[in-house]
């Protein structure tokens, strides 16, 4: 019967055999065809999270249990070798903790911060500065890719598509601007941003120096094209860091050659070729940036060689397009400032640590930001920019609209306005006046209004050109052209209520006044020295020879011009709530007109911003009378300058009497 | 650039090495005697029968010895001579613990039986494969380049400190397995039985097994480490060349001393958490002081280069891209205090000030009088080379004014070599040879400097040479070699008594705390701020900050108490664990500067390591020599 046990066995061995094959096969077919459909539908996969790093991956696996302890020891260890300076050490260890704990927004953020902000305070040199701001920042944006989640996200399709995390995008955006943008040494900071994104074929200093008899010097066609093509580069050396001569703008750009870049190594030059350095991986690159989006959209492009061929690229606009890509995972406006509770929380995120109407309106401040600092660094319209004495021969540059601050104001005032109908807060009622009140968005969308009509442009750029004048000391030809500016100026405040009532128009507005009075004292110093001599006579009898009896140091503090109120001070504006100011307005000057008769029914230019005005020495013995610039404004200003206000006019002012 | 040598713990010295000797005594002695009477009650009393019927002469001389030292360790603490004290008792222990072994050592010990069993254990080493983890290190050196972050002056740092951090746990894997499993498994097996009833004595055995997994682990150290110098050296950026691509010899000063700051040894403090370094400005002073100068320097005809690695700390934003801080460099005589140095300096400067423009309106006037310009320029420069040479003979003293300090940036300051003829070389009443008086000057264009100076003891040395970078990457590895010798020897004694799982854990876990060592000590010091762990506890639950003073009740007056005694056993219990980190030398390789042969490999590191494997030796003898294993003798 041995034979009937060993047929036993045998079949059964066949059978399990057969039964593990059959499992085998309907396990199979059931993860291809079933399992795994319903993985991509679901996005239960680990890419449906974001990017897959396989290093990380193994890593995780292998550690098991012991990757919290791991990640806490290497914690401690990269806080401990921050205060150390171990900066080299401290980014292996950052890399690796990031690596530990992919799927924790938390070390990205932190550690990125610890790097871009708390590490590069520390160097010294502005170049290593900028090393730990783009290592910070390149960590962040692996872990946003790690994060990214369904990059379609938002697209029609019935499968569940997981979004980015908008903080960790917003945090990008941010720390651009917070340590590019506005950083202690914004301009040196910007200006090697500049380089970043420019070929290092183009910026190599060996190609723009040449050796001809008289020695080592900068090619000047060379450097003229280079000029041509960079001309916010350039014009921010010259005129903001000081670079007076080609030398040494040459001299910055090679000490600077090897920064990280959106382009890969330099290659050795062939003979009277130029050269063309390809473009790195868009993950690869510096600055980083996110996923190219159709042009209409005015987005930062990292696969095209020059970021933006509708705007100037620079760290505002790169952070704004960082803004822009925050707001996909948010789940879609529905014209109220707070979210709908109900919104589909597998398709849409929103931000944990800050209200969402807040983190909506940043897109629009951004671009708001690019558009002043055009204007800070003197682009305003088709002018550009005339180089007169870094060329051989007077060159107008940076004439491209691109470069006209005009039509960056109209895009972020439209962007406001856009927030606004979005949210709500282009009307009226107590949840919205709260939104409007934290997002400041009447002051905001007043300001880009404001700034974006061709007087305040004009404005600004004859202010520009007038304080570089009176830098230069050029007195009399800045006089000139703040005389010019004031009366645009004014006009503009008086048409926009808003952005008359902001506190930090109104000091930076009284600030250049007080740079006229100081220009206009320097210009007609004789005339005014002679005027108060005269009227000090005058005060006391018998009128004692004050020219002969004074020292020159005494006859110059007679004249007490600093003290003197600029005519932005003397005017006084009738308090109407601003909303309604315009109407008021109008009807105050139809009126008028009426009242005049048919011959003056056509309005003077600028006759109705100017109606509910008065221009006074003394405050209108009427309260509803208020003055454009109030004293705690004037007040700051002089605090800045080491100065108070002068107590007879602080006594003679309404406000102070209060 | 941040090439900067950072010494929180400073190597041993030739100098110290008969205090270390004197404390290795005592505390090897104390756990002698500890050791000896846990260890001698525990046999005496499963032994009784056997030490009724006979007592051995070395055992009754053992017994005294052992009761003598703990008399005089219990009597010698505190008393007025107790460094002697407690050395006696610690000889005494060490004799005590040694009486069996040495006789052996000289009779019964044959190095031929010694090496057949290394063979033994090399050949089993070799067929179990063990070794294959080496191959691990094929994985870093083939994708290191993709994870390994770095800017270009960074990269030999990096990648040192890679192929250690890699190197290092592969290593001390192997060792603690070979050393772990093998004793025990041979027990196991009973094939210990086959080499036991041959005439070998049981510890011929431990210091085979240790003998031989040394070679095998030294050659497998040995082959990876010339991989790792060629993936090292196989292109190495030039900023990184420049930077760290070398070995500088350093001669340090003695002593870091400050003038004008209230503390001597302490210059202000900017409120950094890491106060490694002092910070000085105004009026302040940082003194080096070098008690010998190398005998060379005399003859030394080209000027002698100094470097320095500072860190700046800045008082105040600047509103312009400013880099650097202005500071002056003062080479004196030692023999002078500060006012005194100051006083010399003034006049020095005075005088030269006045000679100099003599020297100058004499060439201007041969000038004028129509000499030939080249002439004259070489005699003012003759003349003014001898006005300098001449200030020096007379005052002693050389000072280099107005030197930019770039924070973190390797710089070189460079003195006169007539100076070094001058000054001396050795140490007059007991003043150093030369100071170098370091001070802040003011920023150009404001009132006062613009920061403040931070220094430390090794970020200003003479330069004696500079030494291939090859040579200092093998002597770093012998470091940790040294370490891999250690967890190996902790393995091995182990497993005299425990089984193999239970040795590696134990090997680990001693090596482990070995790492955290010196937290430890910081915590035994009682230095650490909180307080100990009960004050620290107490400050937790009641929420107190840790700078905040505590009141003073019963309760803080016992916690403060329980705490000291914690101190004072942590102590103790630190004299039984290792101080890995000194043998971790990558800083000095990875930052370019050259590790001494005598002073930090031979004396910081060997000698460290073989005092420390002895007790672990003897331990491992006796726990041999009492396992119930057939003994020959």
């Amino acid at each position: 019967m041995a034979g009937s046990f060993q047929q036993k066995a045998q079949l059964r061995k066949i059978t399990y055999a057969a039964l593990i094959l059959a499992l085998f096969t309907v396990s199979y077919l059931l993860r291809k065809h079933v399992i795994e459909n319903q993985a991509y539908v679901l996005q239960l996969r680990e890419s449906a999270r974001g990017e897959v790093n396989l290093a990380s991956s193994a890593v995780r696996l292998l550690l098991t249990g012991s990757r919290g302890l791991a990640a806490t020891v290497l914690w401690n260890q990269a806080l401990d070798l921050r205060e150390r300076h171990k900066w080299n050490e401290l980014e292996l260890v950052v890399n690796s903790i990031t690596q530990l704990q992919p799927y924790f927004v938390s070390p990205w953020v932190f550690q990125s911060w610890n790097l871009a902000f708390n590490v590069s305070v520390e160097c010294e040199r502005p170049r290593d500065k900028y090393y730990y701001i783009a290592t910070g920042l390149k960590l962040l944006s692996e872990g946003e890719r790690r994060h990214r989640g369904d990059d379609e996200a938002g697209t029609a399709s019935k499968r569940i598509q997981f979004p980015g995390n908008p903080e960790m995008r917003f945090y990008l955006g941010f720390f651009y601007l917070r340590k590019i943008g506005f950083s202690d040494e914004n301009n040196t900071m910007r200006s090697l941003f500049d380089l970043s994104c420019i070929d290092p074929a183009e910026r190599d200093a060996a190609r723009l120096f040449e050796t001809s008899e008289r020695g080592r010097g900068v090619n000047k066609q060379r450097f003229a094209r280079f000029c041509e093509s960079n001309p916010r580069l350039v014009r921010r050396l010259r005129e903001q860091l000081g670079f007076d001569t080609p030398e040494q703008i040459v001299a910055f750009l090679d000490a600077n050659s090897t920064i990280p870049s959106r382009f890969e190594e330099m290659q050795p030059s062939v003979a009277g070729e130029e050269r063309v350095t390809p473009l790195k991986d868009m993950r690869q690159q510096w600055p980083v940036l996110p996923p190219p989006r159709p042009s209409e959209l005015l987005w930062a492009n990292a696969k095209e060689r020059t970021l933006s061929n509708a705007e100037a690229a620079d760290v505002f606009m790169t952070a704004r397009t960082w803004f822009d890509y925050s707001q996909e995972p948010l789940p879609p406006p529905t014209g109220k400032p707070r979210i709908d509770p109900t919104y589909d929380r597998i398709r849409y995120r929103v931000p944990n640590n800050m209200a969402t109407t807040i983190f909506r309106s940043y897109p629009a401040r951004s671009q708001a930001y690019v558009a002043e600092n055009l204007e800070k660094e003197g682009w305003f319209d088709e002018d550009g920019w005339l180089i007169t004495d870094l060329l051989d021969q007077e060159t107008r540059v940076g004439t491209d609209k691109k470069y006209h601050a005009g039509p960056a104001w109209n895009r972020a005032a439209e962007r406001y306005r856009r927030f606004g109908v979005d949210n709500g807060l282009d009307k009226a009622g107590t949840e919205t006046d709260v939104s409007r009140q934290y997002t400041n968005y009447d002051n905001f969308v007043s300001q880009c209004s404001a700034e974006g009509t061709p007087q305040a442009i004009f404005a600004r750029k004859l202010l520009y050109l007038g304080e570089r004048k009176r830098l230069e000391g050029a007195i009399p030809e800045a006089r000139a052209l703040f005389d010019r500016a004031m009366p645009f100026w004014l006009d503009v405040m008086l048409s926009h209520p808003h952005f008359r009532n902001d506190t930090n128009n109104l000091e930076e507005i009284y600030e250049y006044q007080r740079k006229h009075n100081g220009v206009f004292r320097d210009d007609q110093a004789g005339l005014l020295r002679r005027i108060s001599l005269g009227l000090n006579q005058m005060a006391i009898w018998p009128h004692p020879p004050l020219d002969d009896l004074l020292q020159p140091n005494q006859k110059n503090r007679r004249i007490a011009i600093s003290w003197l109120r600029s005519p932005f001070e003397a005017t006084y504006v009738y308090e109407v709530p601003p909303r309604e100011e315009e109407a008021v307005k109008r009807s105050v000057c139809a009126w008028l007109q009426a009242a005049k008769g048919p011959a003056a029914m056509l309005p003077i230019p600028g006759e109705q911003s100017r109606m509910l005005t008065v221009y006074s020495l003394l405050p209108p013995a009427n309260s509803s009378w208020r003055p454009m610039i109030p004293d705690n404004v004037i007040i700051n200003v002089l605090s800045r300058y080491g100065m108070t206000l002068p107590t007879p006019a602080a006594a003679a002012s309404p406000t102070s009497k209060k | 650039m941040f090439a900067a040598l950072i010494l929180e713990r400073e190597p041993a010295r030739w100098s110290d090495f008969p205090l270390s000797l004197q404390m290795w005594i005592q505390n090897a002695g104390a756990v002698a005697t500890l050791g000896l009477i846990v260890g001698g009650l525990a046999y005496i009393v499963s032994h009784w029968n056997l030490v009724r019927r006979s007592f051995p002469l070395s055992m009754k001389v053992s017994i005294g010895l052992t009761i003598f030292a703990a008399c005089v360790y219990l009597v010698g603490i505190g008393a007025r001579w107790h460094d002697r004290i407690l050395t006696a008792a610690g000889v005494a222990a060490l004799l005590a613990v040694t009486l069996q072994i040495i006789p052996l050592i000289f009779t019964r010990f044959r190095w031929a039986r010694i090496w057949a069993i290394a063979r033994l254990s090399i050949k089993e080493a070799v067929r179990s494969r063990v070794i294959l983890i080496f191959t691990g290190m094929a994985g870093i050196f083939l994708f290191a380049d993709w994870f390994v972050p770095y800017r270009p002056e960074d990269q030999v740092r990096n990648y040192v400190r890679v192929i250690y951090w890699s190197m290092t746990p592969l290593f001390l894997m192997t060792a603690a397995l070979l050393g772990a499993f093998n004793i025990p498994n041979d027990i196991r097996n009973q094939s210990i039985h086959t080499i036991v009833t041959k005439p070998v004595e049981k510890f011929e055995i431990v210091l085979g097994r240790f003998l031989g997994y040394g070679v095998v682990l030294t050659l497998g150290l040995a082959v990876l480490s010339l991989a790792s110098l060629l993936y090292m050296i196989r292109g190495v950026h030039p900023d990184a060349q420049r930077e760290s691509y070398t070995a500088r010899v350093p001669v340090f000063g003695d002593e870091l001393s400050f003038w004008g700051t209230k503390e001597r040894t302490k210059g202000q403090n900017v409120g950094r958490v890491w106060d490694y370094r002092s910070y000085i400005t105004g009026t302040q002073y940082a003194i080096w002081g070098f008690n010998e100068l190398p005998g060379w320097l005399a003859q030394r005809t080209e000027p002698v280069p100094f470097e320095l690695t500072f860190d700046i700390f800045r008082l105040r934003k600047s509103d312009k891209d400013r880099e650097g801080l202005y500071c002056n460099f003062a080479f004196i005589d030692g023999l002078l205090s500060v006012p005194e140095a100051e006083a010399v300096l003034r006049s020095m400067r005075d005088e030269e000030r006045k000679k100099k423009e003599a020297v100058y309106e004499t060439a201007t006037e041969k000038r004028g009088k129509g000499e030939d310009s080249k002439t004259v320029a070489e005699w003012e420069k003759a003349a003014l080379a001898k006005v300098d040479a001449d200030q020096i003979r007379k005052y002693k003293a050389y000072e280099v004014r107005d030197f930019k300090v770039v924070d973190y940036e390797t710089q070189r300051v460079q003195a006169p070599p007539l100076l070094f003829s001058v000054v001396g070389q050795t140490p007059r009443q007991g003043a150093p040879a030369l100071n170098v008086l370091v001070s802040v000057e003011r920023t150009p264009g404001e009132r006062e400097a613009n920061g403040m100076l931070g220094v430390a003891k090794f970020d200003f040395y003479l330069l004696a040479a500079e030494r291939p970078f090859w040579l200092n990457f093998l002597k770093g590895l012998i470091g940790m070699w040294c370490s891999i010798m250690l967890m190996l020897g902790l393995a091995v004694a182990c497993s005299t008594y425990f089984n193999g799982v239970i040795s590696l854990l134990c090997a680990i876990f001693i090596f482990f705390l070995g790492l955290f060592g010196d937290f430890m000590r910081f915590i035994a010091s009682g230095l650490a701020p909180g307080g100990g762990p009960l004050e620290a506890a107490q400050r937790l639950f009641s929420h107190a900050p840790e700078a905040a003073p505590l009141d003073n009740t019963p309760m803080l007056t016992v916690v403060k108490g329980l705490d000291s005694v914690f101190q004072w056993v942590l102590q103790r219990f630190l004299t039984v664990v290792p101080d890995i980190n000194r043998f971790y030398l990558d800083n000095y390789v990875g930052n370019g500067f050259d590790i001494s042969w005598g002073q930090v490999l031979f004396l910081d590191n060997f000698i460290y390591l073989v005092a420390y494997l002895v007790p672990w030796a003897i331990l491992a003898y006796y726990l041999m020599q009492y396992r119930e294993i057939a003994n020959p003798s």
